[in-house]
């Protein structure tokens, strides 16, 4: 077959290749320039003049922000919420999805449920009512404020939900034989084949948990309480300066936009770590999430 | 064979899902009721006046209002009608790269962005599309611009736009080159010994090969048109492009919290689930019969 | 909005060296809680209230049994601007404040200045506020209805100390009336310096000079000076980075507006965003007049050549400061403070950056300005708050300490950088024309012609760090910025301008009016495109008839029927 190939259709293949590469490297450019400028002497910087290369490379920015406690600070409760959110979503998805797995004979108001939950997914009520509802729990500056409003990933249920139910029947059945409650057949036997379906609503709410920042900005009123994200956000977005002009000696060698690029950049590296991982499971998510009967 | 007792473990497992369900769903549905009040939140739901449908009548005059309810299904609309071009065009020429690492780089190159949060991306964004950033810079080869891109009203719904694009495309072809591996190879062999060139194959049997997912991408959509993106529009808008960039949303965030005007807010927000309830509902029905689609 | 809370010193005293006078004593550990019905000493010895009987008096007197005060507080950007081992939470000037008046202050949070309000809002919208606040017109009109606030009638007359209620007299009554809801006082006024309005050009001399050019008079000057920064590379650095007018996405803030363009509205007889009466009486829409657009269009031409900073619809203020502060930029519009922030930071960076006041006149050869309201914010008490009086009697001790007086403490070298941070609540009840009067006095002392023994302790500090800085100039950021804008600057408004105002009752009226939020925005959003060339200068009728359609016609009417 191969061999039959003509040759403008071997160039087009090397067009196409070509072309494609070119589409997926511009699609990092931007992150690759904001790596130059955080390693960039800050008078390139304000000029304009960095491109995809640092220019006077430095490494002051990163310097400042390993000895930065307040971005530190924003970090560790991240890395709170993430492992308090994480668990949380990971007990709270099991727990909802394995009843709703079952059939309607073996338990009943299961539909019920099923649709409460869906319900519960499309429900969208406002920000208004949603913030009155937090603070009228008394949530407000407090990291729990954070977690539980959206503890029962309702998304990851159903795709979990779905995992269950096509598990061979046999395996429920010889557990039932030896005498299983459903708390042992969850445990013994849905947790144990389940792996890749965990792995990925695991993945799923650690990503959303480390990239939201709205909650902690409007349910954080302390700023030392803020999330990584809404740190970040305050700073570049809302250009609110790290940097004054008190600190001369600073201000000498960076300036906020190098700052700003770094920030930006070391937010991204627990993204980057776990990419791996989530390319692979996330593929996967999307297809368990579309499952179809 | 179904004992009671297991039902009981059942109701068990689903009570904190459930409680937490009720704490933060539908009691903020409750809340909803201040759309039909004057809320003053020192009088709280209880001492607050009644004032039937006037914050709704009140939302209907309003010239804001209607701007960015127009916005909002302008932008969400683009946003469904390009990233879905872009990755069916994507996936479509992937699959013609035969060289599978290649394939596999390029994939995890257009992944990443969709991984990082809009608070990053748009921190990016606005480096990038200053005026003396990396995209006026690119452009000043061709002799084009400065533009002004996140301040100029007739320009920034398509940054919004492309820039939504620049995320999610990668990603939404994941499924459209799911559905292409599961293309039958024998029909494209077929196609071969019948003198199809590669643009007939793609015609005739990768583009409906993966019609119905585009299918069912599409009318799941319909649930999405008013949804432009709150994260990516509050981290890179400004009140200049509030004509044509101020979505539901963000409107409802600032008059709602931020200037305290709680029962217009809540009355804007509400009308807002009312329509999408609606439209999602429309849009599982249009995926149920089109696409054969259930979600559980 | 934000700027407000700023480091903004007004009527700010430097205080030097001495550490706390033995008179306040080492700071009382806080006292076990009492029986209610047995009153605890007060924190203030009963030998130094023997020796001091203003303590005694009502304006002063400390709460017979220790009391929990809440407050909450913006500023934390600034946090690391406070001396050694002292925070907002925990300072001097703030313990001194606890122990003569006998109240714990705590702080519900200490947000960045430019989300005080909104989490303020945020707040009031979950019901949960603080003991005292400062608020807004428009909150003080909401907290009203809903019930929520104390009425300070009872207390203002008696707790308020002499200087305040002076103070609010020469405001002719406006300041106590804006604070008056339903014939009930719901709030303490403050009273805004007037000095604080009238929008100046800050000029760096040193480009000038080197350039051979004239310091600006008129708009057309200004343009000419922004030109030649923009094309001759005033900082001889040999590439082409510096900027003409900065601006930020207000163009138009009344008052004490940072890179805003309202000294050149005002140039052109136009007093945006002011509810004033015109010849005949009427109250009209200074947005909506044929000067408003006339300067609009002279604006979008700026624009539109370059001579304005291309970007400036989307930064803030601290984004155009860092323009002048780095030394990009040679004109920075603003009120007679910016010496003290940011062009202090300018002075630190670069000791050649001389920077110097201009005022511009309009077409006829005068000086008129938009002035800002007498009274733009109150003090507010929670409603059931068990002692109304303590927040008066804050304010009596704060502006004590600012003027240096009694026995309060004076060690703060950069008093007049952080005493919105050390101050539980920033706010300032002020003379309206306290910076001129005191212009007039320093410059009467440099020609001889008064003592300065005569000044207060306050004054004289500020006077002797005037005198360093003539002395040698730009040698030390701080006492640059005393000289600059106590003398320099605050002379120019001494010598006398024209000035125009919102209505007391038109500022009342739009307060209340639910459709004003709405009318703003379209102003702003109208505005920014006009001078960005997204909409042309004629589309400017459109919006005075959108204006007038959307409840602007009916919001004049009403005011000019009151």
């Amino acid at each position: 077959m191969l061999a039959s190939r003509s040759m403008t259709d071997r160039i087009v293949d090397w067009l196409i290749t070509i072309f494609l590469l070119a589409v997926g490297i511009s699609t990092l450019l931007p992150l690759v320039n904001t790596l130059a400028i955080s390693l960039s002497d800050k008078a390139a910087v304000s000029g304009g003049m960095v491109g995809l290369w640092p220019v006077g490379f430095n490494l002051n920015s990163y310097s400042f922000i390993l000895r930065d406690e307040k971005f530190w600070q924003a970090f560790g409760v991240s890395v709170q919420r993430v492992l308090l959110g994480g668990a949380l979503n990971f007990v709270l998805a099991v727990l909802t999805a394995f009843p709703l797995s079952r059939t309607t004979r073996a338990f009943p108001a299961r539909d019920v449920f099923m649709w409460l939950f869906v319900f519960g997914m499309i429900l969208n009520v406002g920000i208004v009512p949603w913030y009155l509802t937090i603070s009228g729990y008394g949530l407000i500056d407090n990291i729990w404020a954070l977690v539980l409003p959206g503890a029962v990933p309702i998304w990851n249920v159903i795709i979990l939900m779905n995992f269950f139910r096509n598990i061979p029947k046999e395996l429920d059945e010889a557990a039932r034989i030896d005498g299983a409650n459903p708390w042992q057949l969850l445990w013994s036997v849905y947790l144990p084949t389940s792996l890749p379906a965990l792995a990925t609503i695991t993945l799923f709410s650690i990503v959303g948990h480390w990239n939201s920042f709205f909650d902690g900005l409007i349910l954080m009123n302390n700023p030392n309480n803020y999330p990584l994200q809404t740190y970040i956000q305050q700073l570049v977005i809302a250009d609110r300066p790290a940097l004054h002009g008190g600190q001369a000696q600073l201000l000498a060698q960076l300036s906020n936009n190098t700052l700003n690029a770094a920030k930006l950049f070391v937010a991204m590296i627990p993204i980057l770590i776990v990419y791996p991982f989530l390319q692979r499971y996330f593929i996967r998510g999307i297809m368990l999430g579309a499952v179809k009967e | 064979m179904f004992k009671d007792t297991d039902r009981l473990a059942y109701y068990a497992m689903i009570l904190p899902g459930l409680v937490l369900l009720f704490a933060f769903t539908f009691v903020p549905l409750f809340y909803s009721v201040i759309a039909f009040q004057r809320f003053n939140p020192a009088l709280g739901i209880q001492g607050s006046p009644w004032v039937g449908l006037d914050n709704i009548l009140y939302m209907f005059s309003l010239r804001d209002a209607r701007q960015v309810f127009f916005n909002t299904v302008f932008i969400a609309t683009m946003k469904m009608i390009f990233v879905l071009l872009t990755a069916v065009a994507f996936a479509l020429l992937l699959n013609e790269v035969r060289f599978l690492r290649v394939r596999r780089s390029i994939q995890t190159m257009v992944y990443l962005p969709h991984f990082l949060s809009w608070v990053i991306l748009a921190g990016i964004l606005r480096t990038i599309l200053a005026r003396d950033g990396m995209v006026n810079d690119f452009l000043a080869l061709f002799g084009i611009g400065p533009i002004y891109f996140l301040g100029q009203p007739n320009i920034f719904p398509w940054v919004i736009i492309f820039s939504d694009v620049w995320k999610e495309f990668g990603f939404e072809a994941i499924v459209y080159l799911a559905a292409l591996t599961a293309i039958d190879p024998t029909l494209y062999e077929v196609a071969e010994l019948d003198g199809a060139n590669r643009f007939q194959k793609m015609r005739f049997i990768s583009i409906p090969g993966i019609a119905p997912v585009i299918v069912l991408v599409g009318c799941l959509s319909i649930g999405n048109v008013l949804n432009a993106g709150f994260d990516q529009i509050f981290n890179l808008y400004s009140p200049i492009v509030y004509s044509t960039g101020d979505i539901i949303d963000t409107y409802v965030y600032r008059i709602g919290l931020i200037q305290g005007q709680y029962s217009l807010g809540t009355a804007v927000g509400l009308f807002k689930t009312v329509v999408a309830l609606l439209l999602i509902g429309v849009s599982y029905w249009a995926a149920g019969k089109y696409a054969n689609y259930r979600i559980f | 909005m934000g700027d407000r809370f700023l480091l903004k010193p007004m009527l700010l005293v430097m205080l030097l060296g001495l550490l706390l006078s033995a008179c306040t004593g080492p700071p009382q550990a806080a006292q076990p809680a009492a029986p209610a019905d047995q009153p605890t000493a007060t924190a203030v010895p009963a030998d130094v209230l023997a020796a001091q009987p203003w303590r005694l008096t009502d304006p002063y007197s400390p709460l017979p049994e220790r009391a929990r005060l809440v407050l909450v507080k913006g500023g934390q950007e600034n946090a690391s601007l406070m001396p050694e081992g002292e925070s907002i939470e925990d300072n001097r000037a703030l313990q001194y404040i606890e122990d003569t008046l006998n109240v714990d202050i705590t702080f519900a949070w200490v947000v960045p200045s430019d989300s005080f309000s909104d989490k303020l809002n945020l707040s009031i919208a979950s019901g949960d506020i603080p003991d005292v606040m400062i608020v807004d017109p428009i909150q003080l009109q909401q907290l009203t209805e809903a019930g929520a606030i104390e009425d300070l009638t009872p207390y203002i007359e008696k707790y308020a100390n002499a200087d305040i209620l002076e103070n609010w007299a020469q405001t002719e009554g406006v300041a106590l009336q804006a604070a008056t809801i339903d014939g009930k006082i719901m709030g303490i006024p403050n009273v805004q310096p007037q000095a604080d309005a009238p929008i100046m050009a800050w000029v760096r001399q040193d480009w000038l000079d080197k350039l051979g050019l004239q310091g600006p008079q008129t708009v057309d000057d200004i343009v000419a000076i922004a030109r030649a920064f923009i094309e001759q590379d005033p900082d001889g650095n040999g590439v082409n980075d510096t900027y003409g007018l900065t601006g930020t996405l207000n163009p138009v803030q009344v008052p004490s507006n940072l890179h805003g363009f309202d000294a050149i509205f005002n140039a052109y007889g136009a007093f945006p965003e002011l509810f004033y009466r015109n010849a005949e009486g009427q109250i009209i829409y200074g947005s909506l007049q044929p000067e408003t657009k006339e300067a609009l269009a002279r604006l979008a031409e700026l624009y539109k050549e370059g001579v304005i900073d291309p970007e400036f619809a989307t930064k803030n203020t601290d984004k155009s400061n860092e323009i002048v502060v780095g030394g990009r930029g040679g004109i920075m519009m603003g009120p007679w403070w910016v010496p003290w922030w940011p062009l202090a930071d300018s002075v630190n960076n670069d000791p050649n950056a001389d920077w110097q006041p201009f005022l511009i006149k309009d077409k006829n050869g005068n000086y008129t300005f938009s002035m800002g309201d007498y009274t733009y914010s109150f003090v507010v008490v929670k409603k059931g708050y068990p002692h109304p009086e303590i927040a008066l009697k804050i304010l009596n001790v704060q502006n004590d300490l600012s003027y240096g007086l009694n026995d309060a403490p004076q060690y703060y070298p950069n008093f007049n950088e952080i005493w919105t941070l050390l101050f539980p609540i920033p706010f300032l009840i002020e003379q309206p024309y306290v910076v001129e009067r005191m212009a007039r006095e320093y410059k009467a002392a440099l020609d001889g012609e008064l003592d300065p023994a005569t000044f207060s302790e306050a004054m004289k500090i500020e006077f002797d760090q005037i005198q360093q800085d003539i002395a040698a100039p730009r040698s030390d950021s701080s006492n640059w910025a005393v000289r600059m804008a106590r003398l320099d600057a605050a002379l120019l408004l001494a010598g006398g301008y024209d000035e125009v105002r919102t209505d007391p009752t038109a500022a009342r009226i739009v307060a209340s009016d639910p459709t004003w939020p709405a009318l703003k925005k379209l102003e702003e959003e109208t505005f920014l495109q006009i001078i960005t060339g997204a909409r042309s200068v004629d589309d400017f009728d459109a919006f005075v008839t959108e204006w007038n359609n959307s409840g602007g016609a009916a919001l004049l009417e009403k005011m000019n029927q009151e």
